[in-house]
Parts: C-alpha cells; sequence; structure tokens
C-alpha cells in the first residue's frame, strides 16, 4: 500500500513539473532557433555585415574633406511576410555611425513632430537663454532608406525561408545613391510529424 | 466477464461524450449587434468552450468576437494564438493519433480548418488598419498569400497518402478520385491589398492586387459566382482633392458540420457505421447592404462567399476523413467479426451460451457504433458574406452608416461611425458586421 502510495505521489510530482515554466539567463551572442522566424541572431548577422559593408564605403571618403557627412535615418520598410521591427537594425547602423567618429546622424524623420513640438513647448515657456530655435538644425547629406522582404519555398514540413534586407544612402541633394548595401538570410526549416 | 463489461461501458460513456458545447446565450447579443456584450457573454464560457473542442476554436471564436467589439488589440492577441496553434497542430502528437485510430478524430486535437488560418490573417490585417498599422496589415496579406501558395500542395498529397493506405489495408470501397483545388486565392484579401498598398503609396503592389482580384473570379468562377463589384477600378485613381471612403460588410455565419451517419448491416447482430461530417451553409438572414455618407447612399457589392470558401476547402479534406472513416469502420467490424466468430466458437457447443455469443457479438458492434462519432468540431463566429464598396466624397467630418437589410427590406442592423474625420489622402476604411 505504501509502495503504491509513493508511486503515486512520484508519479504526480512529475506530471506537476511538467507544466512548470522554466527560464534561464544565456548569453545575448548565443544563437537560439525556436520556430524559423526572424529572430536576434538574423539581426545580429545582419546588421553586423551592413555595418561593415557601409562603413568601409566610398562616400565617407568624399564628404570627409572638410566636414564630416551628415546621414538621416529614413524608413526601412517592411514588406516581408513577418511581424519585423526595423527599427532595430537602422538602430544598431546609426549607433555604429556615432560610434566611428565619421558619420554625423541627425534626428529620425520619424522624431522630427516630436522635436517641432519640444521646440514650440519651448518656445512658450523656456527662459530666452535656455530656449531652442526653431530654424538651426543641420541639414543631412544623405538619407538611409531600406527594405526587409521574404521569401518561402515550402512543402509538407520542410519550407526554406530567405529574408532579403537591402540598405541604400541616397545623396538627398541629387538623389544619387552612394551606397547600397544587401544581406540575405537563408534558413532552411524542419519540423517534426509527430510528437508524444 | 462482468468486470469487462463495466469497462467497456465507462468507455462508450466516455468516447460517446459529445464534443459540442451550447452557445445559446450568444444568440440575443449577436442578434442585436451588440459584440461587446457578445464578446463579455463569451469570455465568461471561454474555459468551458476551450475543454469542449479545444484552445484553437477558443482563440478564433474569442478573437473574432473581440474583433467585432472593436477591441482590435486583443483580437490581435486571440488570433495570433489561434494562427499559433494551428501552425504547431502540423506536429501532430502520436499517442492522440494511434488513438484516432479506434475512437475517430475527436480524439485528436482541433487542427483548424484551412478557411479558419486564411481568415486569422485577414481580420488581423483589418485589426492593424483599424489600429493605423497599415505595413502590418499589409504582412498579414503577404502571409496569408504564402499560404494560399501551399494550399494545393498540402492536399494533392494528403489525399494520395490517404489512398495508399486505403489500398495497404485492403479496403476498396474508397473514392480515388483528387478533387479539384478550386480556391487558390481569396479576392476579399487582395482588395484589402490594394487598399493597404494605395495607403502606403506603392503603385506596383496596388496594380498587382488590383489584377489579383480581377483573377480570383475569372480563375473560381464556382466560388465567385457574382460580378466583380463595380467600385474595384475607381479604388485606383482617386480625384485630387477627394477622399475616398471604402467599406467592407460581413453578414452572415460561416457554415456548419453536421453529422452524415451511414449504417451498413453485414448480420442482424453486427453493423458498421459510418460517421463523418459534411460542412453545410447557413442561409443568411441579410440580403442586402447599405452603405451611407450625409446623402449619398450605396448599395455594397457581395466580394466573397466565405461559406462557399469554407466549403471548398473543407471538401479537400473531406474525402480524406471519408476513406480514413471507411479504413476505421472496416477494421472494426473485421474486429467486431472475428470476436463474434471466436465467442461462437467458444460457447456453441453448449447451446444455451449462443444468445450469450450473440449478445458479445450486440455490444461489440455497440461499442463500434459509439465510438465512431463524427468530429464535428469548428470556430463560430466567422461570418458567411463579406461586401465591399467604395464612395468618393469631399474630405470632412461625416456620420456614417452602414446598414443591414432582411428579405423584406427591415433593416436588422446598423452600424454607425460618428462624427468621423475623412481625410484625402488617407484610407478610411469603414467596416461593418452583422452575423445574422
Amino acid at each position: 500500500m505504501k509502495k503504491l502510495m509513493l508511486v503515486a505521489l512520484s508519479l504526480v510530482l512529475v506530471l506537476a513539473g511538467c507544466t512548470e515554466t522554466k527560464v534561464s539567463r544565456v548569453s545575448e551572442n548565443k544563437k537560439i532557433d525556436l520556430s524559423g522566424n526572424w529572430n536576434d541572431t538574423d539581426i545580429q548577422l545582419v546588421s553586423e555585415a551592413l555595418i561593415k559593408d557601409c562603413l568601409k564605403g566610398n562616400w565617407i571618403k568624399i564628404r570627409t574633406v572638410g566636414k564630416d557627412p551628415v546621414v538621416i535615418i529614413g524608413e526601412v520598410e517592411n514588406r516581408s511576410s513577418e511581424h519585423i521591427d526595423t527599427t532595430i537594425i537602422t538602430k544598431k547602423l546609426e549607433t555604429a555611425f556615432i560610434e566611428s567618429g565619421k558619420v554625423v546622424t541627425v534626428n529620425d524623420v520619424a522624431n522630427r513632430g516630436t522635436l517641432e513640438e519640444e521646440r514650440a513647448y519651448q518656445a512658450k515657456n523656456a527662459t530666452k537663454k535656455t530656449r531652442k530655435e526653431s530654424g538651426n538644425e543641420t541639414g543631412a547629406d544623405y538619407i538611409l532608406l531600406g527594405s526587409v522582404k521574404t521569401n518561402l519555398d515550402q512543402e509538407g514540413n520542410k519550407s526554406v525561408r530567405t529574408y532579403y534586407v537591402d540598405l541604400e544612402l541616397v545623396d538627398i541633394e541629387s538623389g544619387v545613391k552612394v551606397w547600397v548595401g544587401e544581406q540575405t538570410v537563408k534558413k532552411y526549416i524542419e519540423r517534426n510529424h509527430f510528437k508524444f | 466477464m462482468r468486470r469487462i463489461i463495466v469497462l467497456l461501458s465507462a468507455l462508450i460513456l466516455f468516447v460517446g461524450c459529445s464534443s459540442t458545447v451550447n452557445l445559446n446565450f450568444m444568440e440575443r447579443p449577436l442578434a442585436a449587434c451588440d459584440y461587446p456584450a457578445a464578446l463579455t457573454a463569451l469570455q465568461a464560457h471561454a474555459d468551458e468552450l476551450q475543454s469542449a473542442q479545444g484552445i484553437i476554436i477558443r482563440n478564433l471564436d474569442l478573437g473574432m468576437m473581440s474583433h467585432f467589439a472593436r477591441d482590435y488589440d486583443l483580437s490581435n492577441q486571440y488570433l495570433g494564438q489561434a494562427e499559433l496553434k494551428i501552425s504547431d497542430a502540423y506536429t501532430k502528437s502520436f499517442t492522440k493519433e494511434a488513438a484516432s485510430g479506434f475512437l475517430g478524430d475527436n480524439a485528436k486535437d482541433y487542427p483548424g480548418e484551412d478557411f479558419e488560418d486564411i481568415y486569422t490573417n485577414v481580420f488581423k490585417a483589418l485589426n492593424y488598419q483599424s489600429m493605423g498599422k497599415t505595413q502590418d496589415a499589409m504582412v498579414e496579406i503577404r502571409r496569408l498569400s504564402e499560404k494560399q501558395q501551399v494550399l494545393k500542395d498540402k492536399y494533392q498529397k494528403l489525399l494520395s497518402a490517404t489512398n495508399q493506405s486505403a489500398s495497404a489495408n485492403g479496403v476498396g470501397n474508397v473514392q480515388t478520385n483528387l478533387v479539384s483545388v478550386e480556391f487558390s486565392q481569396s479576392a476579399l484579401a487582395s482588395y484589402l491589398g490594394m487598399l493597404f498598398a494605395r495607403q502606403l503609396n506603392d503603385t506596383n503592389d496596388m496594380k498587382y492586387y488590383h489584377r489579383q482580384i480581377g483573377e480570383a473570379f475569372q480563375t473560381q468562377p464556382n466560388i465567385y459566382p457574382f460580378a466583380v463589384p463595380s467600385s474595384i477600378d475607381e479604388e485606383l485613381s482617386v480625384p485630387e482633392g477627394k477622399a475616398r471612403v471604402n467599406f467592407v460588410a460581413f453578414s452572415g455565419k460561416e457554415p456548419v458540420k453536421q453529422e452524415n451517419v451511414q449504417t451498413i448491416f453485414i448480420t442482424p447482430e453486427q453493423w458498421m457505421k459510418l460517421s463523418f461530417p459534411e460542412m453545410v451553409s447557413r442561409s443568411p438572414e441579410v440580403v442586402k447592404v447599405k452603405a451611407k455618407i450625409g446623402d449619398q447612399e450605396i448599395v455594397l457589392e457581395p466580394m466573397e462567399s466565405i461559406q462557399a470558401i469554407a466549403i471548398n476547402t473543407f471538401s479537400l479534406r473531406k474525402e480524406s476523413i471519408y476513406n480514413s472513416t471507411v479504413i476505421r469502420a472496416t477494421l472494426k467490424a473485421v474486429g467486431t467479426s472475428i470476436i463474434g466468430a471466436a465467442s461462437h466458437a467458444a460457447l456453441d457447443d453448449k447451446h444455451k451460451r449462443s444468445a450469450l455469443a450473440d449478445l458479445i457479438t450486440l455490444f461489440s458492434s455497440a461499442v463500434n457504433d459509439a465510438t465512431e462519432n463524427a468530429d464535428l468540431r469548428m470556430s463560430h463566429f466567422f461570418p458567411g458574406q463579406a461586401r465591399i464598396g467604395g464612395m468618393t466624397v469631399d474630405p470632412g467630418v461625416y456620420d456614417v452608416e452602414i446598414g443591414f437589410y432582411n428579405a423584406a427590406g427591415k433593416k436588422i442592423g446598423e452600424v454607425i461611425y460618428q462624427q468621423m474625420d475623412i481625410k484625402s489622402g488617407a484610407l478610411n476604411l469603414c467596416e461593418g458586421a452583422c452575423l445574422r
């Protein structure tokens, strides 16, 4: 009887253990793929490659005579079939621009309204000495644009998902593209037919 | 012996339990188009719904009701979960698959119907658009296109596998003709894609989706037996300084699954029960939908019969369900014959025990009968029809109304957008639903 009770209790404990949520901290560089969808590893791979390519481009050398080139972050469109936050990539690129000391970045297109609002607020509420005036912003030389696209080839439990990330720097005055970079991430995903 | 009979009876009781759920409490708020009340009522019964029909149906039902109640973020959470679970259902449980070999599809987790998977993206797209996230809305349209692409291949493989299994089991009475895959693209999804692309100033995509609408009607005449809505072409060029208002109206309800039972008597004590689901459409009470802005009024035109698409996509799966039902029922009947023969052989020498042998055979057939139940599970609140339309007006603030009418011309439902700020160069999308 005692044995039976012990077995039953162990079974209950084992079953209870199955429903517990386990969380463990891992290194930010550890590659973890769960669903096959776009993830932090892809962001890392794509950003690193694009940053490297962008910073060794000739466009930096042309403008470094006299002053550093000024870049504004435009829109990187998500034209994929997944909800991808493209601002993570552009923010990494912007950080690399600033850290390189070779490129100046100005307020993003997406945040323009915030600056205008703040200046309007200061015009009303800040002292003359500390008030920031409109019309003194640094005009950008280049705008960063781009897109993320996906392609899916699927048969049964196997699929190949390819991500194309392209970025380009466009001379705002002439419209000339001074740098274009593209990174491709190709994933082979195989799902199990059965589980227990 | 008595113990075995008790155990078998318990099994019959257990598997004979229906997976249906009573949703009568939803009738009143739905009839009144009171979706917030319907959502509250459904949320109160969500656990009951999940235990009876599974997590996919729970999330689909709550997702749809949240959408109609205009809680778009919540709707996306539910529909997103449902979509994920439908995708996960590709990996089947060994144990449940094995159990379904005896107990039928009710023993498996509900995997979701293809139309549910497809329209999850349509309604998620509408949710994102309502939250002002057009790029995300477009993501849902692209995801839907991907799903449509794999649909054909999936069913051809499924049917071929079932036929092979039927041959391997020596079952001859199996339908072997491949069903035609009629549904391959949703005109409604393309229409939304066209509108979203226009909003994103993406002329190429806008033209692409415009062409796709025409193709959907042309290549799937049985699914789209009505004319291409006349307003479609007007969407491509909105006059300078004017504002375009677009309407999407949903009415009726998705089809239901009904049990089709066929009983084949082998001997008076032994029979074979075939029970498989049939998807049948429901007659909509709404027969006309009108949209009104100020003094201007238009009749919305049919864009998609969700019922027709649900039935068409299910018909592809129905054949494989039918074939597996035949195989399962035949194997069970063979098992019953063996039990019958063995019982008679063991008991027949004592004449008075012959009746007991017949009783065992009868009981065995009864067990087969009780374990053969069609899987009637499906979501409950997808609409049956979609109508669309568009009006060009001067930009400004208007009251916008979508009215739903029955065959007698009586208005039985309405959705009003009060003081809507209709802007030039923007996607002014008004959506209404009357699930009657």
